[in-house]
């Protein structure tokens, strides 16, 4: 930009009043050597405000801008203003005088007679506050505000505005004391140290903690992949255990909504942390390999019944057991463990594993019937009868089965079935060509399992897209590796049979995506004419299941069914009979492990208030001083650790796809972990406004200056309102939102007011013991 | 494997640009080629960007802070060619100079260079100006060639060429007896001769430093043969650059490593490189046991101090906030010739002195400085005030020094009575938390601070006490916090309940702050007058008029 151009724009901004946008401008790599932008920049700095050297600099360049031939009274102005500023009045007085004419405005001669006045001439000084005065009847209060106005004296009119070596932070830092409230309103949790259930506190946790807040059994994710860094397997497994019952498990086969939202894996952070292969390298690694949990409460002689020894009934089972009670579950088949057992394939979950987590549910006092079928064996009446508490999790078994053209042909199966089978009798009868329509777990394991049975081809179909499976992240890879088509956006129309009775090709119709369902997935639409067929012998259905209720017998029928003969309360935790509760898939329809799980634990939360009248657990969060985090930005560069995997040529049904970790990855890629559960806070009685962390911050937005913080009614802060010049600022804010707890900030304060505390969701009892 | 700690991008900076520039070429290439990083890498030469973009301080190195006459002459000339005709005296006896252009860069270091001051090293990782008593080579209290073995160790090509890699930068002092005058304690390295029979050799002591975490230095070898001094020094460098934290800068000083690895461990580490080096007579080392004792101060007030050499004297002179024009330094030059020996030093409360006048021209020389305005008495008293530049210049400034320095001397300084009557007090004044100004171990330091309140921002000071590098040293307290309109009110007030409350005359002001402690003080003060009406608050009523003045006044010269 051109000298002239850049001072008339600058000018111009300068008329608007945008002083720091017209010193962008002006200011430059060079010293400036012209006078009329000396004397801009003196006009600038002098309007810009009283912050940083400002009215030092104006006074500089207006010197500057003289000696350089620039004219003298706006010259003199500055530094006539700029000394009253900072309350030189002798030389504010001599500067005004130079140029302080009758016809110079009000403001200016007020100023003028005010430095008059303070520097004991006051005489001339109401001379020229009086002619002010007319100018500007306005000014007649301002005038009597400020001659009253005195240099102090020296007597104390106003209490101490408090002592930073003395903040009430100090004090309380200084303290032994391990139950200390927030001293202050405006903090994000309501405990300096402790233990903390207040909304706010709960709402800290889930905002900042996206993995656990959205892990549905609220496991402490960055606690543990912490303790797996430190090599700590056993405590890392034994987090996982208390919090989601099946470690080794969900270390294999979780559907991972934790990663989903891991703050790595934020636009512009990289890519999640491998938060499930890591959860399964702390269940490879621990050295105690079998963990009993003691029991929380002792015993409550109250006797609880589980249907079904899925991993909702076993969670169920394992959380009311430790509450104190006596459980026992009824399981139909042979071996307990329901998807674990009859629906996951082995390669993908060797079943040592399930059973070693089982019996370890088992040792907490939960008892387990196999080969019980309620309905058959026994009825749910009975269990009613005899037990204080019943609780059904009896999955969903009844198979979504598509009501097509051709649906009697031979060849058709339901994936469930078929996976039961094979799962159950180690192989099933297959055809050469399979489709698999679907797009779901089921649909992948059907898939990979009829790969594995030697189809000669395996082609799956799914009527939407791939953005809108609900499958485990990875898997679609692996199909791949294995060789399996997977094609989107088609829907099976009809059956097409051989003359035999046999399956001989499906008919599809293509589809495009239409307005989201109430699933929040969008709805596939069939594109008319598109319709083709596909050669194939069997069809693997993966196409959802229901629960099933035939078995609820007699009266209990009437009360707990609603006239489609579905669970009334369907997706709760209390049924329509005080005594039965419902866990898992049973009431929320198919989903994941995880959710299953976190389901069941609130279950045997409501059945243990039903049993005791009373609520005896809590959700809370401890707060814990913590000098670091032991964090180093570089591991923030550390790519995703790929999980190591079987060739494809050596893959069977019993061997497992995924090896697992070794510790040395485990430790490089637990190390990425943000560690989002500690808490980056200032002191505001001690910060000085220095800005040394505004300018080490990383990221744009995650230590800000700020008007005001908007909380709601509960002490949530739920906004900020930014300033937009020093004057409006109130505080420096780290944003715990944008925050990646690099320490950058802690290490470029010069105060030590920056503090780190580690804030742990977690349970506690009631009475304010903490578990775990 | 956990992630490996990259070099800082300090580290990269000084791989990728070097240390030194040919500000020649500096001086003719385009504005818009410099990227920030280059322009931080200047310091290795004594040059800082301002605060205020396109303008730059530059230092002189001058160890000992002596200079001849000529070359002051030479720095006056320098300074009024280019840069706004204005030297600033430091705290570690440099002088720089602020507001220079970057075509001028190489001028300013060329012409120095012709008389013998280098600006390399002056700032930067380095090791920085090796710093002495004021009274460096004529104390009467000198127990050894100190001028000559400050120079060894300043000079010697390892630390001024080769050790410029350092964590973060390296701080030595040597005193010429176990008194307080050369800030031994504060130092990366403090040296002062000892005698043990008979034979004169040095203390050492490692690890002090000031920053925003003041540490107070640990004594490490009780007695070092004078012969070996140099290369202890050396060997102290290359531990630091060997065990600096490089990746946390403010954990990058030597003040770290020496308390982390305590006295004795830091002085195994020593040996061991002075064992690795093959250095003879190592064994001649006594360790000791690494009591830290320094004696007081010999300075304590006197305007004129007699000379080891009878019949000479120094004369010391008050420069008002370190800040001399280059008619001054002429001036001085010239005096210097005129009634002493030629030399002049800076010293590190940011005064001068002349050196050998004799006794006959020290009235007319004392007389002639208080003719022209300069202040000759009230030395390590209420008039002698350390003050660093604030926010007139500093990027990392939160107060406005300058300002507050103006108000303590119009308001304390010329009532020669009252602080006659309150006796020696170093007062020193910061405007950040970094120690520029040495606000920790002095009597009473300020330390600049800003506070929000619900109109805008206030300026204030937080108020130490109890600082001191005499005994074992100590790091000053806090007391309390005050807005800076209103330090003057505070300050009389705390040193008016001192006259009242001390003991006897004979006790100081440091005498009594040890006494009572700084939480003693703060209940002596009782009310803390912070005042109604700070001057942020207040002047932005007038915000509006400043702006009709300015803009009046604009338009008139656009008409």
């Amino acid at each position: 930009m051109e000298l002239r151009e850049k001072i008339s724009q600058a000018t111009r901004l300068l008329d608007q009043g945008r002083s720091d946008e017209a010193i962008d401008i002006l200011r430059a790599d060079e010293s400036p050597k012209d006078a009329a932008l000396c004397a801009l920049l003196a006009r600038a700095y002098a309007q810009r405000g009283d912050v940083r050297g400002d009215v030092y600099t104006s006074q500089f360049f207006a010197k500057r801008a003289e000696e350089l031939g620039a004219q003298a009274e706006e010259l003199s102005a500055i530094q006539a203003v700029g000394d009253f500023r900072k309350e030189r009045y002798d030389e504010a007085a001599a500067a005004f005088a130079k140029f302080v004419t009758e016809q110079s405005p009000a403001s200016t001669q007020f100023l003028f007679g005010l430095s008059l006045v303070y520097t004991g001439k006051e005489p001339q000084g109401r001379c020229w506050l009086e002619s002010a005065a007319k100018k500007d009847p306005r000014l007649q209060d301002k005038i009597k505000e400020s001659v009253r106005y005195r240099r102090a004296s020296g007597e104390l009119k106003r209490p101490p505005t408090g002592n930073m070596y003395e903040s009430v932070i100090d004090k309380l830092r200084a303290s032994a004391a391990q139950e200390i409230p927030a001293p202050y309103a405006h903090q994000p949790l309501s405990k300096f140290r402790g233990t903390g259930s207040e909304p706010k506190d709960l709402d800290w946790s889930a905002k900042n903690v996206p993995c656990q807040n959205n892990c549905p059994a609220g496991t402490n994710i960055p606690e543990y992949l912490n303790a797996i860094y430190k090599s700590e397997y056993d405590r890392a497994y034994r987090i996982n255990l208390w919090d989601n019952v099946f470690p080794g498990v969900l270390g294999r086969v979780c559907a991972r909504p934790c990663e989903e939202k891991c703050r790595h894996g934020w636009e512009g952070l990289g890519e999640s942390v491998a938060i499930c292969w890591s959860k399964r390298s702390a269940a490879d690694h621990r050295t105690t390999p079998f963990v009993k949990l003691e029991s929380l409460f002792p015993s409550s002689g109250k006797k609880v019944a589980v249907v079904g020894a899925g991993v909702a009934g076993l969670a169920a089972a394992r959380q009311l057991a430790l509450l104190g009670h006596d459980v026992t579950v009824y399981e139909k088949h042979k071996r307990p463990g329901g998807m674990m057992n009859q629906g996951i394939p082995e390669f993908r979950l060797p079943r040592d594993v399930v059973d070693h987590e089982i019996e370890q549910v088992k040792a907490c006092g939960v008892k387990i019937e196999c080969g019980k079928s309620v309905g058959k064996d026994l009825q749910l009446q009975t269990l009613h009868d005899e037990f204080d508490a019943v609780v059904l999790a009896a999955g969903t078994l009844d198979p979504n089965r598509l009501d097509l053209p051709g649906a009697k042909l031979a060849g058709i199966h339901h994936g469930l079935e078929f996976l039961l089978s094979v799962n159950e009798l180690g192989r099933t009868e297959i055809g050469k060509h399979v489709i698999v329509i679907g797009g779901g777990f089921t649909a992948m394991d059907c898939a990979r399992t009829a790969w594995r049975l030697c189809a000669k081809s395996v082609r799956v179909l799914y009527r939407r897209s791939s953005k809108e499976m609900l499958i485990t992240p990875g898997e679609l890879e692996e199909l791949r590796h294995e060789g399996i088509s997977m094609e989107f956006m088609i829907s099976p129309v009809a059956y097409v049979g051989d003359g035999g009775g046999r399956l001989r090709a499906v008919k599809f119709i293509k589809n495009e995506l239409g307005d989201p369902d109430e699933s929040g997935r969008r709805r596939p639409v069939p594109v008319e004419g598109s319709e083709f067929e596909v050669e194939a012998d069997t069809v693997l259905l993966a196409t959802g299941q229901f629960p099933d209720t035939v078995w609820i017998d007699g009266t209990l029928r009437q009360r707990l069914l609603d006239p489609e003969e579905n669970m009334l309360g369907a997706g709760e935790h209390r049924s329509a009979d005080e005594k039965i509760f419902m866990a898992g898939d049973f009431s929320q329809g198919a989903s994941s492990l995880i959710r299953s799980i976190g389901h069941a634990k609130k279950t045997a939360r409501a059945v243990d208030h039903f049993l005791m009248g009373q609520d005896r657990l809590k959700d809370i969060v401890r707060v814990e001083d913590a000098p670091a985090t032991g964090r180093i930005r570089e591991m923030d560069a550390v790519p995703l650790t790929a999980m190591p995997s079987l060739a494809v040529k050596d893959r069977g049904f019993k061997a497992e796809v995924e090896k697992g970790f070794t510790k040395a990855l485990a430790t490089e890629e637990t190390q990425r972990c943000y560690l989002c559960h500690y808490k980056f806070e200032i002191d505001h009685d001690r910060c000085i406004y220095c800005d040394w962390c505004v300018k080490a911050k990383p990221r744009p937005d995650c230590i800000l200056k700020v008007k005001e913080l908007v909380k709601d009614a509960e002490g949530r802060t739920i906004d900020f309102e930014i300033a937009r010049t020093s004057e409006e600022t109130k505080f420096i804010y780290i944003n715990q939102q944008d925050c990646i707890r690099c320490h950058a900030c802690v290490q470029a304060c010069p105060v030590d007011c920056i503090s780190v505390q580690k804030v742990s969701k977690g349970t506690a009892t009631c009475d304010g013991r903490p578990l775990v | 494997m956990p992630a490996k700690e990259e070099l800082t991008q300090v580290e990269k900076d000084k791989l990728h640009f070097g240390f030194d520039f040919d500000f020649r070429e500096i001086a003719r290439r385009p504005a818009e080629s410099f990227t920030p990083n280059e322009l931080a890498m200047f310091k290795w030469t004594g040059i800082y960007q301002q605060l205020q973009k396109g303008f730059f301080m530059i230092r002189l190195r001058m160890p000992g802070g002596l200079f001849t006459s000529k070359q002051l002459v030479r720095a006056a000339e320098v300074a009024e060619k280019y840069a706004q005709n204005e030297l600033c005296i430091t705290t570690r006896q440099c002088l720089q100079y602020h507001w220079v252009r970057r075509e001028d860069l190489y001028k300013v270091i060329e012409e120095m260079k012709e008389v013998g001051i280098l600006t390399k090293n002056a700032c930067g990782d380095v090791t920085r100006n090796v710093v002495s008593c004021p009274l460096v080579g004529v104390c009467p209290h000198e127990e050894a060639d100190t001028f000559q073995m400050l120079r060894a160790i300043a000079d010697h090509p390892e630390l001024l060429d080769e050790q410029r890699n350092l964590s973060r930068k390296h701080k030595i002092s040597v005193a010429g007896c176990g008194r307080a005058c050369a800030q031994t304690l504060m130092n990366c390295q403090g040296w002062y001769p000892v005698t043990k029979s008979g034979i004169v050799g040095w203390k050492f002591h490692a690890g002090g430093g000031l920053g925003s975490k003041p540490y107070i230095a640990k004594a490490i070898f009780e007695w070092v043969p004078a012969e070996l001094v140099v290369d202890v020094a050396r060997a102290s460098t290359e531990v630091y650059r060997r065990l600096g934290n490089r990746r946390v800068r403010a954990l990058a000083r030597l003040k770290i490593v020496v308390d982390s690895l305590g006295a004795q461990g830091y002085a195994e580490k020593v040996l061991e490189v002075l064992k690795e080096r093959n250095v003879q007579g190592i064994e001649k080392i006594v360790v000791g046991d690494h009591t830290v004792d320094v004696g007081e101060s010999f300075l304590d007030g006197q305007p004129v101090i007699e000379q080891k050499t009878k019949g000479l004297f120094v004369v010391r002179a008050i420069i008002k906030r370190s800040e001399l024009s280059g008619q001054e330094a002429r001036r001085f030059a010239a005096w210097a010739e005129q009634f002493g020996d030629g030399t002049l030093v800076f010293t590190n409360r940011q005064n001068l002195l002349f050196r050998s006048v004799p006794a006959a021209k020290v009235p007319a020389l004392s007389a002639l400085l208080k003719k022209e305005g300069y202040i000759t008495e009230g030395f390590e008293h209420v008039p002698d005030i350390v003050a660093c530049v604030g926010t007139t210049v500093c990027n990392l400034a939160v107060a406005d020094v300058p300002n507050t320095y103006k108000s303590m001397m119009k308001d304390l300084a010329l009532d020669e009575a009252w602080w006659r009557k309150v006796g020696p007090v170093r007062i020193n004044m910061n405007g950040c938390p970094n120690s520029c100004a040495q606000h920790a171990i002095a009597d009473i330091g300020l330390r600049g601070l800003r506070k929000r309140t619900e109109r805008g921002s206030e300026e204030g000071y937080s108020v130490f006490i109890g600082g001191s590098l005499a005994g074992a040293g100590h790091v000053a307290e806090p007391v309390c916090d005050v807005t800076a309109p209103y330090v003057v009110p505070l300050l009389k007030k705390m040193l008016d309940i001192y006259v009242k409350e001390r003991r006897s005359a004979a006790e100081t002001f440091a005498a009594f702050s040890k006494r009572i402690t700084a939480s003693g003080m703060k209940a002596l003060l009782g009310d803390i007058p912070f005042g109604t009406d700070p001057v942020g608050e207040r002047n932005q009523d007038y915000d509006a008029l400043y702006k009709d003045s300015v803009i009046a006044a604009q338009k008139k010269v656009s008409q």
